[in-house]
């Protein structure tokens, strides 16, 4: 029982960034952003190559310089994402598409081929203990601080209120464009830093990691909508909740013996009926805006 | 008081004149009240007044500030005649206040404090931590003109504020906006329809815009009651 | 109310996760119905992994089943996790197999094989892992001191060899395939370089999906004798549509997989799938009935070679066969 529940903390600490960065777009900024694909996938692109030229012979090193690339790829996806949107004036659905399929050749120039193996290199985050859970652990709780404290600041505050009423800051002399660029710029960051975590643990980086992955944030949320039921408009626990979650439904589901062939699709109908709870009595209370998104 | 001389506006820069040499000049200490049928030119004057003109439009006069300003746009605030466009709904009422006082930039600090504004509060039975979705058409209007009185402008414009109301609650925004008038330096004008509300503050100036059809333009001339 | 509707979802989703950690209908099942009349043969649990659901695939995995039920020593039962494409859900199943401490884990494909590699290398060394039809295993790194297994092999040599013997008069080659399948590009440059010096030219059509294949190819496919198409999952799931391309324009269609020549590829050039996992299992069956220690059993690259010809296809598609054809080739079959 112990070793099931370490395996989906695990699992859970390493999507953790991820789905606050999906939280922080989708839920948020009302803004669906599917390039956290692209940047799950160049962030650890980028890492996993820093790493290999850069050799750090200590592991706390081998941590940060991890991290701050996979953070600086991730952004970058972002900030071109964010930049089509708020300059040129595509809807950032659109966009962010167009931002996958310009990674798709850029993923591939720059890793050089199609799978980059890690296990030649030092492990940093095992941090000579032998196990990468103490790492994955603190920093899941370093990072839920950090995105708890985010979301009491100014920009945290703007980017609900973006979502909220996007017309809010023409009358205040507030710059629409920063909040937003920011926002997703944080959102993909974390995607990045997700995939970083994923590629270390899993050995290797593969072009095709970040496909899918929109979907499972989205169900990750959505389960953390129903079992959070908060009414305040924003709240760090959702996405915690929720990939938690997503992570026992997934490992109870491999243990219950049927044919896995069909794991999506049981998987998709758990879904179907979390949502069907959640959406039941929302149309009766006129307080509620219906929101278009609905995420 | 606010001082427009010999304004000249035109929305196409090659068509006819809107505003020709149009004068008025605005006090302190009243309610200014400017009336005129719809399509007069009351919308586009706040709008000129705020600066935010499109490229076609042309714009040539005099405007003056307490004898001093000359850029008078980032000191002017105006609340839209659709007063719920300028909140957030699902946050409380002192969370607005909070985001009214954010700067060009959002930073990474935590919220600024609000100028409390206790009294006013108490006198309209408003709820500070009530999300702003529940609260009257009237206290939302309260809200929004509180908000943009954060900046600390020198000129308030309201579009229409009693327009969407009933009778108590524009009564409540009146009493609001007198008890400002009286008690700060602020420059309120205002644009209304409605005659007997004009008719019921003694304390205000009233305008009227009115089309001149010797020359084609627009004129304002303080009407007495 | 809500709260406490939510709490209650929660505490039940996780006592469903600790019931049915309990609860493991499978195994039991197997043992009931076995238990009776094969109480000899000691049973040895082998998880086999893959990645996703795909013909080929389930050839691999049949070939390897099939040759290891018909070991005498032991009595083996398979658990299969299909990770439907999805990499976390990959990794879920591969932890699972490694906290089941099953006996062997059989992986398909590089994919599954670097991360269980890597998985065990981190919770439990114990378990040998042998992989079946990965191309190029020592350049992924997929090297280690409890991997082993069946590798893929190609030899392009010959195979174009045997190209220009049966079709002499080629000279513009289209290759259709996947640069981001692991091995392909370099495949790709070697093909290159062998057409280069016999004076053949070689146009590429780089597919990323399956469903883009049939478009793509029927724009760049003018003026090419010849469609080549390698050990590529996913342009052999569309190979319908090449066949079609080739029937109507009397190009010839070189497949380097032979399940290709039943859908109608003229000329066939390579490995049984099947052939995969029968030589995994001759792997498997070194480290779990002869206690050989992974390391010292060598990875077997599979190099049963076959030419397999479709005789209606080649008429559509350009190649002329002469009778006395099948005494030429070394190993050949006719269809």
């Amino acid at each position: 029982m112990l070793n099931s529940l370490l395996i989906v903390i695990e699992q859970t600490c390493i999507h953790l960034p991820l789905v606050i960065g999906a939280y922080f777009s989708f839920s948020l900024l009302k803004a669906p952003d599917l390039s956290i694909e692209a940047a799950y996938t160049f962030g650890a692109i980028t890492s996993a190559l820093a790493l290999q030229s850069l050799s750090p012979d200590f592991c706390v090193l081998g941590i940060a310089i991890a991290l701050i690339f996979s953070i600086l790829g991730g952004c970058f996806v972002g900030f071109l994402s964010g930049t089509f949107t708020r300059k040129i004036g595509i809807p950032h659905l659109l966009s962010s598409i167009v931002t996958i399929g310009l990674f798709h050749g850029i993923n591939q120039y720059v890793l050089g081929g199609a799978i980059f193996s890690l296990s030649n290199l030092i492990n940093p985050i095992e941090l000579n203990l032998g196990s990468e859970t103490p790492f994955l652990i603190f920093s899941a709780l370093v990072l839920f601080s950090l995105s708890f404290l985010f979301l009491k600041t100014q920009l945290g505050n703007m980017l609900a209120v973006h979502g909220n009423n996007p017309s809010f800051f023409a009358n205040y002399n507030i710059s629409m464009s920063f909040v937003f660029i920011f926002g997703i710029c944080i959102a993909n960051a974390l995607a990045g830093i997700s995939g970083y975590l994923d590629a270390q643990t899993s050995g290797f980086v593969e072009i095709g990691m970040g496909i899918g992955k929109a979907l499972s944030c989205v169900t990750a949320i959505i389960l953390g909508r129903v079992l959070t039921m908060t009414s305040r408009p924003m709240n760090t626990f959702i996405p915690v909740v929720g990939t938690f979650a997503y992570f026992v439904i997934q490992h109870a589901l491999i243990n219950v013996g049927f044919n896995l062939k069909y794991f999506t699709m049981v998987q998709a109908a758990i879904v179907l009926i979390a949502l069907a709870f959640y959406y039941r009595n929302r149309g009766n209370n006129i307080f509620e805006k219906i929101d278009n998104l609905g995420v | 008081m606010l001082k427009l001389n010999n304004v000249n506006f035109k929305f196409d820069k090659s068509g006819a004149c809107f505003f020709n040499n149009l004068s008025a000049s605005f006090n302190r200490g009243k309610i200014n009240f400017i009336q005129g049928a719809n399509g007069s030119g009351k919308s586009t004057l706040f709008r000129i007044l705020q600066g935010k003109l499109s490229s076609n439009e042309f714009l040539k006069g005099d405007f003056c500030l307490d004898e001093k300003y000359d850029n008078i746009s980032h000191r002017i605030a105006m609340v839209q005649q659709k007063f719920d466009v300028m909140l957030a709904d699902k946050f409380s009422f002192s969370e607005n206040l909070k985001f009214a006082n954010i700067s060009r930039y959002p930073s990474l600090k935590f919220l600024p404090n609000h100028k409390d504004v206790e009294e006013f509060l108490k006198q309209f039975s408003i709820d500070k931590n009530k999300t702003v979705n529940l609260l009257s058409g009237g206290q939302r209007q309260i809200l929004a003109i509180l908000m943009v009185l954060q900046k600390m402008p020198k000129v308030l414009l309201l579009d229409e504020p009693t327009s969407a109301l009933d009778v108590e609650n524009s009564k409540m925004v009146m009493d609001f906006i007198n008890d400002l008038v009286k008690t700060t330096n602020i420059i309120v004008i205002m644009i209304c329809h409605d005659k007997e509300l004009v008719e019921s503050y003694c304390n205000s100036e009233y305008y009227h815009l009115g089309h001149d059809l010797i020359s084609d333009g627009r004129f304002i001339e303080v009407k007495k009651i | 109310m809500k709260k406490i509707i939510s709490i209650g979802l929660s505490v039940n989703l996780l006592l469903l996760s600790l019931g049915l950690y309990f609860y493991n209908p499978k195994s039991e099942d197997l043992s009931k119905e076995i238990s009776s009349d094969v109480a000899k043969k000691d049973p040895k649990r082998i998880a086999i992994v893959t990645p996703t659901t795909h013909p080929s695939l389930e050839q691999i995995e049949k070939g390897f089943v099939d040759q290891m039920k018909l070991s005498n020593k032991y009595d083996y039962r398979f658990v299969t996790y299909n990770a439907n494409g999805n990499r976390s859900l990959l990794k879920s199943q591969i932890e699972e197999a490694v906290q089941k401490k099953f006996d062997l884990i059989f992986t398909l494909a590089s994919g599954p094989s670097l991360m269980a590699k890597e998985i065990v290398a981190k919770k439990n060394k114990n378990i040998p892992i042998v992989f079946a039809a990965v191309n190029k295993p020592k350049k992924i790194n997929l090297v280690g001191d409890n991997v082993t297994g069946s590798e893929e092999i190609v030899d392009y040599k010959k195979q174009l060899s045997l190209l220009l013997f049966l079709k002499p008069d080629v000279k513009k080659v289209l290759l259709v395939y996947t640069p981001t399948s692991q091995g392909l590009q370099e495949d790709k440059d070697e093909i290159e370089n062998i057409l280069k010096t016999k004076g053949i030219e070689l146009k590429t059509v780089e597919i990323y999906q399956a469903n883009e294949t049939y478009s793509k190819t029927i724009s760049a496919f003018s003026g090419s004798d010849v469609i080549m198409v390698l050990k590529d999952n996913t342009v052999v799931s569309a190979l319908d549509g090449l066949v079609n391309i080739c029937n109507k324009n009397g190009i010839t269609l070189l497949a380097s997989d032979l399940d290709s020549v039943e859908r109608g590829a003229s000329v066939c050039f390579g490995v049984k799938e099947y052939d995969y996992g029968v030589y995994a299992s001759r792997c498997a069956k070194l480290i779990l009935e002869e206690n050989k220690k992974p390391s010292d059993v060598p990875v077997v690259g599979v190099d049963e070679f076959k030419l397999i010809i479709n005789k209606n296809s080649c008429e559509k598609q350009g190649v002329s066969i002469k009778d006395d054809l099948s005494f030429l080739i070394g190993s050949g079959s006719f269809i």
